[in-house]
């Protein structure tokens, strides 16, 4: 077990101790986790780092296919996610969801991934001025690395993001595999292994401030009853774990064991063709897996293709956004099939990203353990440009920080519910999120581990 | 500045004095019973609200129109564009180099002019009509024509319903109500959170299954719905009226098995520019059925100008063509050919077409603006 | 009362047994002579005897995060964002407010309030804040200046840890600050680590109380005087006390009678005390629980995550303006018409909301059901099931919250099919339902307790809706509660407002949630005097029993502690001596 499983495992042992009822059960020191200089965990460096990534794709889902028909843990694959088979038990599916307009008219295909990533639909003709979640998150785990985070897609335009810092600043998308090979692991590629470490400033006064609020333990304590005392100790040994997690920080890191440098890549035809868009976004996937297992940077965000999915099959004109608005639903399906076709093609692009970081071992892991994914699009119904049930996908715990393997359904609430929790799983400091009616400090507490 | 209507007014005081069951209040709980209390009302709201298509494939026997891409091909062949040069255009379809030449696709004295503006500019390209015999509406003429449908739910014949004959076949039309067809469905949702809520408050009723005289009363509030959970529009919420709107009509009517049927009436309902901003109606008639669960179902239907029709569609020009596939010369032929009321005493030709729309509703308490005062809420702790 | 500070009294075990025995009996009549109306005044002429033993053990509160978000909220501005979450408040003896007397802090929580306190803090020294909120200006924004740093950090932690910080408590924290400035080469970043500091730490995260020896009852444990101001303030105003109240506490006022009266009248007339009656009928009424409550969407679309807000504060407002703005007797929460709502709401009640937006004031109709709390969505939404109602979990709400009685478990093996299966067309109504499985001879005994009262509920369904039928069939609303019949749920309101529990019950809870445990025996015998003696005759308004209690010396009575005999300095009180005192 991972020195960051056991982390996670100890935390789950706490919450469940204070949720239940059994609140004068002492608690074992955390001491069982560290050895008598404490330094248990720092004997194998510093936990690598959590990861996190956006993957975005337009025109949604199909309504009834995508959704498992069971709420909770083992919840049964549903059709149209059968892609992601292999992940179920490492993914969550969150459905339900919408984005509130609050009286604005809604942009078709934008206002829905405003909305869920940036938990804000701005007003008809204005920016949206709000950093989009993946900035949120790269400015807690994403300021060390060499890259903020990293942009692709595989629709063969930058402006294929919907990644972005402020209303006017787009991150805009690599769409080629060779430019993103050289910028990675061309000559300006720094080896992580042989980086000299230089500890955090702020990590040391953050060490030092805990340490002289630790030193207070006895001053306090004396004047308690024996069951005050008990659980202000409680208080202490968290203190110390949290000072403990500042000195791992402070130490050298674990080598990045899985870090190698990959092959070059060819180049290949960008466009909006499906196979290309499929092919190239296998070739990010690898990429970007490398990246992360090297601590280039903590964050990445994959655009399908453009927002309305402009894609198509070789050899036919009619994109996958045309026949979500114009073939005919299917009387004895019930749905649009030559349309459907196409979320089944998206869901496999996914599970490619998702293979490509569960193929960097890592330990007893993987890169994908320590990496949490939110697969998103911008409706809930393409046909109509729905807002409703917008279909949302996390693959990866994050390091131990999500629970996994559940369909978590919140009809009619807001989506950003999602956001937030992702948010606070990965320590952004953040109590409620999104404006207006998509304002929400419900974190899916289900989902937390 | 708003009342229940029939209820007592609001004081301006802390509280509402002598509050009433309001319209609707009931719902739920007692409509399936033909009970009522004498000269009760009952108020809704306008869920949806799409032109009620009737598919069945016998209605279509020749197959559905084609969709843009291949009507856009067939245009630019007629324009004189090399088969090649159409495949280029056509390449980076639904985004690419054909829209600016499909769009100018007009010919005024072999001069390219807009065509959604111009429709008359580009030869007919003679949409496929519906054949069959089956559609929403009313007999508004009285008369038993060759044309005229057979009301799938009512059973009405002699239905008059010419739009659904001219753009029955379209692809997106192609639903049988209560499905939603798909481009009509997205232009409702698209407008109705923002869109100031229709309402329908049927008055004087004595018995809920049978009751030959009650009236019927149409109006715009000031306030949109709010969707439920499920995205329907919330049902019982308060919706005022708008004081100033130009859309209250009055029609007396009767209950039948449980169905609201009005007399003939003349209508102008105002909606979003995005629909249509204003619905005239002559001759029209409403048949709304009320339902156990308190909402109601029925269709409106009556003689509306048809270039305003017309322009509901040209007005999104080359998006509505190609991502709702409608041929937009197309339904103008379409609809000047099957227009079939209001003769224009120059020219002779019609102006004005019969139609007939789906109009689900959700009970509402309806207030009103001339009776009553706003509540106090200003001593809120 | 310098005294009070410098009395450093060793308690001998054999003390403590004999002030076990010693009963104190205080008149406490005169003490209301400040504040009252000539009403309070002849209610309170009769004097009041506090039958008052030893009273409990000090207790160590974890701040529960409505307190935590009021705190920053009043020290730091309503702008200011915590950026972090909790980890959820227990709840025990029917109350947030006592679970946090037994609760401690978990890493992964001390995680997110190490969070909460680096971005507080980041935002009161950061650019927009730092001119108002600290006082001061550094000589050199790139180096240390003690002076500032020492000056903000000694202000602001009275006001965080609620007393004086000690010296070394203070030299700490401006340690902090200047270690972070030299390292950061800013000053306010280096102030915002000392900031950060006081916020994760156990003085401002727990309130800890400390006891001292009682000179005016020799043998007896009082609180000490800060102890006593965030008694105070926390319980009228579920925040912190204000530089006044620790003004008063420093200066020895809060050991005077008259002293306290002056205190609790002025918090009594704050607007605060709106919010300290919200946060008590919040953490009664188990508001808390709104946050897990979801219902069956395709069956109840009206009831969104909206809808459930405002439920919930539809009730609190109904509270607050009743017995707070009107004064009005306590058990007329459970018959009263009066209410506000939303349009969302009037959409669940299928009532007329005219205002758009916000709240308006309603009363419901004389014949209408909808009377009193008890029928709001906020009560029979809560304990229900998603998609059906429970008169079960209805009435052992109504027990066990309200009448402070327990109801117990149902035991392990019970077969609950009968009563779940609403389609069953042998049992159209829940009352059929519950018949036939309260027929089985081990569930008659507590469905007996609970589902009478429950039933008289059953005409508003799961999300708080009025229906007078189920499956058709029509409803009845009839039973009884401890031997008072009644016929609908209108009539159960005026069952329960007459209920001699209801006023017992809520003195018992007011009391356990400013003191944060359960009442001792001796309390409690005082507070069933008191009850009868005292709210009964002040007619059981709200903000009278709230001075009443905040006033008495119960509320501030003290038993020693096994550290009290083990500490060589049990009242710790004297390092809190605040420097402008020296």
């Amino acid at each position: 077990m991972s020195a960051i499983m056991r982390a996670a495992n100890r935390r789950t042992v706490l919450r469940g101790i204070m949720s239940g009822a059994a609140l004068s059960v002492g608690l074992p020191y955390l001491d069982i986790f560290l050895n008598s200089n404490g330094t248990a965990l720092a004997a194998t460096g510093a936990p690598l780092p959590t990861c996190f990534g956006s993957w975005f794709w337009g025109c949604g889902l199909t309504p009834g296919l995508w959704e498992p028909k069971t709420i909770g843990a083992n919840y049964e694959m549903s059709p149209e996610l059968k892609p992601l088979s292999a992940f179920k038990s490492q993914m969550n599916v969150y459905s339900g969801m919408k984005v509130f307009l609050d009286g604005k008219p809604p942009t078709p295909h934008q206002t829905g991934h405003q909305g869920a990533l940036l938990g804000h639909v701005p007003k008809a003709g204005t920016r949206p001025d709000y950093p989009s979640l993946d900035v949120l998150v790269s400015n807690t785990i994403g300021t060390k690395t060499r890259f903020r985070s990293i942009e692709v897609t595989g629709g063969g335009s930058p402006n294929q993001s919907v990644s972005r810092r402020s209303g006017s600043a787009l991150n805009p998308s690599e769409v080629s595999p060779v430019a993103l090979y050289t910028r990675l692991f061309g000559p300006d590629f720094k080896d992580p292994n042989a980086a000299e470490f230089v500890p955090d400033p702020k990590v040391m006064v953050r060490k030092s401030v805990l340490s002289s609020v630790s030193d207070e333990r006895a001053a306090l304590m004396k004047e308690l009853g024996s069951a005050d005392r008990e659980r202000l100790d409680e208080y202490f040994t968290s203190l110390r774990q949290l000072e403990h997690q500042l000195a791992v920080e402070l130490e050298k890191p674990a080598p990045m064991e899985a870090c190698t440098k990959p092959g070059a890549v060819e180049e290949s035809a960008p466009g909006l063709e499906i196979d290309a868009v499929v092919k190239n976004l296998k070739l990010f996937s690898g990429l970007l897996a490398h990246a992360l297992a090297c601590n280039q940077t903590r964050v990445f965000n994959v655009s399908f293709a453009d927002a309305t999915s402009s894609v198509r099959r070789g050899g036919e004109t009619a994109t996958h956004h045309i026949l979500t608005h114009e073939e005919a639903l299917n009387e004895d399906m019930g749905y649009q099939p030559r349309a459907q076709w196409f979320n089944e093609v998206i869901m496999a692009s996914l599970a490619d990203q998702a293979s490509a970081l569960a193929s960097v071992r890592e330990g007893d892991g993987s890169l994908l353990d320590r990496t949490l994914v939110l697969a998103s699009s911008e409706t809930g119904f393409a046909k109509v440009h729905s807002l409703e049930n917008i279909p949302m996908i996390t693959i990866g715990s994050g390091g131990g920080r999500v629970k996994t393997g559940l369909h978590i359904q919140a009809k009619g609430d807001p989506v950003t519910r999602v956001g937030l929790t992702l948010q606070q799983v990965l320590d952004v400091p953040v109590s409620s999120w999104g404006t207006e009616s998509m304002e929400t400090s419900k974190t899916l507490s289900e989902a937390v581990a | 500045m708003f009342s229940i209507r029939g209820g007592t007014k609001f004081n301006n005081n802390d509280w509402l004095r002598g509050c009433v069951l309001p319209i609707g209040a009931a719902i739920g709980f007692g409509l399936s019973a033909s009970t009522a209390v004498a000269g009760e009302s009952r108020g809704f709201v306008v869920d949806w609200f799409h032109v009620a298509t009737a598919y069945v494939e016998s209605n279509c026997p020749d197959g559905l129109n084609p969709l843009s891409d291949e009507f856009y091909k067939r245009e630019l062949r007629r324009l004189g564009y090399a088969n090649q040069e159409v495949e280029d255009l056509m390449k980076d379809f639904p985004n690419g180099g054909y829209i600016p030449v499909t769009t100018m696709r007009g010919r005024v004295n072999g001069e390219p002019v807009n065509v959604y503006a111009n429709p008359w500019t580009q030869p007919d390209p003679n949409l496929t009509p519906v054949t069959g015999n089956r559609g929403f509406g009313f007999n508004l003429d009285g008369k038993m024509g060759s044309e005229d449908f057979i009301d799938p739910i009512s059973g009405e014949q002699g239905v008059d319903n010419q739009m659904y004959r001219a753009m029955g076949c379209i692809q997106n039309f192609a639903f049988h109500a209560p499905d939603l067809p798909i481009y009509p469905y997205a232009q409702w949702d698209l407008t109705r959170d923002t869109a100031p809520a229709w309402l329908i408050e049927i008055r004087d009723i004595d018995d809920f299954q049978n009751d030959d005289d009650i009236s019927i009363v149409m109006d715009k509030s000031v306030d949109a719905i709010r969707r439920d959970t499920n995205g329907d529009a919330l049902a019982d919420m308060t919706l005022r009226v708008d004081p100033n709107s130009r859309s209250r009509t009055v029609v007396q009517g009767r209950i039948e098995n449980g169905v609201v049927v009005s007399e003939a009436f003349d209508a102008k309902l105002e909606a979003d520019p995005m629909l249509l901003p204003l619905f005239e109606f002559s001759n029209a008639r409403l048949r709304l059925s009320l339902k156990e669960d308190g909402t109601a179902e029925g269709i409106l239907g009556g003689y509306q100008p048809w270039e305003a029709l017309y322009w509901s569609y040209a007005q999104g020009a080359w998006i509505v063509e190609h991502s709702a596939g409608i041929d937009i010369p197309g339904v103008y032929y379409a609809l000047k050919k099957h227009a079939d009321a209001d003769p224009d005493p120059k020219t002779g030709e019609n102006k004005a077409i019969s139609t007939a729309w789906w109009v689900d509703a959700q009970p509402a308490i309806i207030v009103y603006p001339e009776e009553a005062q706003t509540a106090d809420a200003t001593s809120n702790p | 009362m310098r005294e009070a500070f410098d009395n450093n009294v060793k308690i001998t075990p054999r003390l403590r047994k004999l002030r076990c025995f010693s009963a104190l009996s205080v008149v406490i009549g005169a003490v209301f002579a400040a504040g009252c109306t000539p009403t309070e005044m002849a209610a309170s002429s009769g004097a009041v005897e506090e039958v008052s033993g030893a009273g409990g053990p000090p207790v160590m509160r974890r701040l529960t995060e409505s307190q935590y978000e009021q705190v920053v909220q009043d020290i730091f501005g309503p702008t200011v964002e915590l950026g972090g979450r909790f980890e959820p408040d227990p709840r025990e003896g029917g109350l947030l407010a006592v679970g946090a007397g037994k609760v401690s802090v978990t890493t992964s929580g001390l995680q997110q309030y190490d969070i909460m306190a680096r971005s507080v803090a980041a935002q009161v020294t950061g650019e927009g804040r730092r001119d108002t909120l600290v006082g001061c200006a550094p000589v050199n924004l790139e180096s240390r200046d003690e002076a500032c740093a020492r000056q903000f950090l000694k202000k602001v932690g009275r006001l965080l840890y609620r007393r004086p910080l000690t010296d070394a408590e203070l030299d700490a924290r401006v340690e902090n600050a200047n270690v972070a400035t030299d390292k950061f080469g800013n000053f306010y970043e280096g102030l915002e680590m000392g900031l950060a500091g006081m916020l994760v730490a156990p003085q401002f995260i727990f309130r800890q109380e400390t006891s001292e020896p009682d000179p005016q009852s020799p043998g007896s444990l009082r609180l000490d005087a800060f102890s006593k101001a965030s008694r105070l303030s926390f319980f009228l105003w579920n925040s912190a006390p204000d530089d006044q109240l620790l003004a008063a506490a420093a200066n020895g006022e809060l050991h005077d009678s008259r002293g306290i009266a002056r205190q609790v009248e002025r918090m009594v007339a704050s607007p605060r005390l709106k919010i300290g009656v919200r946060a008590f009928f919040s953490d009664l009424l188990e508001f808390d629980k709104f946050d897990e409550l979801s219902k069956d969407a395709e069956i109840f679309p009206k009831f969104n995550f909206i809808a459930a807000e405002d439920a919930k504060e539809q009730t609190l407002r109904t509270a607050v303006d009743h017995l707070v703005t009107h004064n009005g007797d306590y058990r007329d929460l459970f018959t009263t018409r009066k209410t506000y709502l939303t349009r969302l709401l009037g959409a669940l009640y299928r009532v007329p909301v005219v205002t758009p937006d916000g709240w308006e004031p309603y009363e419901f109709s004389e014949d209408s059901q909808q009377a009193g709390i008890l029928t709001h969505a906020s009560f029979v939404a809560l304990h229900s099931h998603p998609g059906r109602t429970s008169p079960t979990l209805r009435g052992k709400a109504l027990r066990e919250i309200l009448l402070c009685q327990k109801v117990p478990d149902p035991p392990g093996n019970v077969d609950f099919n009968i009563v779940q299966d609403a389609s069953n067309p042998d049992f159209k109504t829940v009352r059929q339902r519950l018949d036939a499985h309260a027929g089985e001879p081990m569930c008659v005994g507590c469905h007996k307790i609970t589902d009478p009262i429950g039933l008289a509920l059953e005409s508003f369904d799961t999300i708080g809706g009025f229906r007078t039928t189920e499956n058709g069939t029509p409803i009845n609303t009839s039973g009884e509660l401890d031997g008072v019949a009644f016929a609908d749920a209108s009539e159960l309101g005026q069952a329960v407002h007459d209920h001699p529990g209801v006023s017992s019950c809520l003195v018992n809870r007011v009391f356990s949630y400013g003191v944060g445990r359960t009442p001792t025996k001796s309390e409690k015998d005082w507070l069933d005097t008191f009850v009868e003696n005292v709210f009964a005759k002040d007619g059981y308004k709200f903000p009278q029993l709230l001075r009443r209690i905040a006033m008495s010396d119960t509320f501030f009575r003290i038993s020693p502690t096994e550290a009290d005999a083990e500490a060589p300095a049990m009242a710790s009180a004297q390092n809190f001596k605040s420097e402008s005192e020296q």
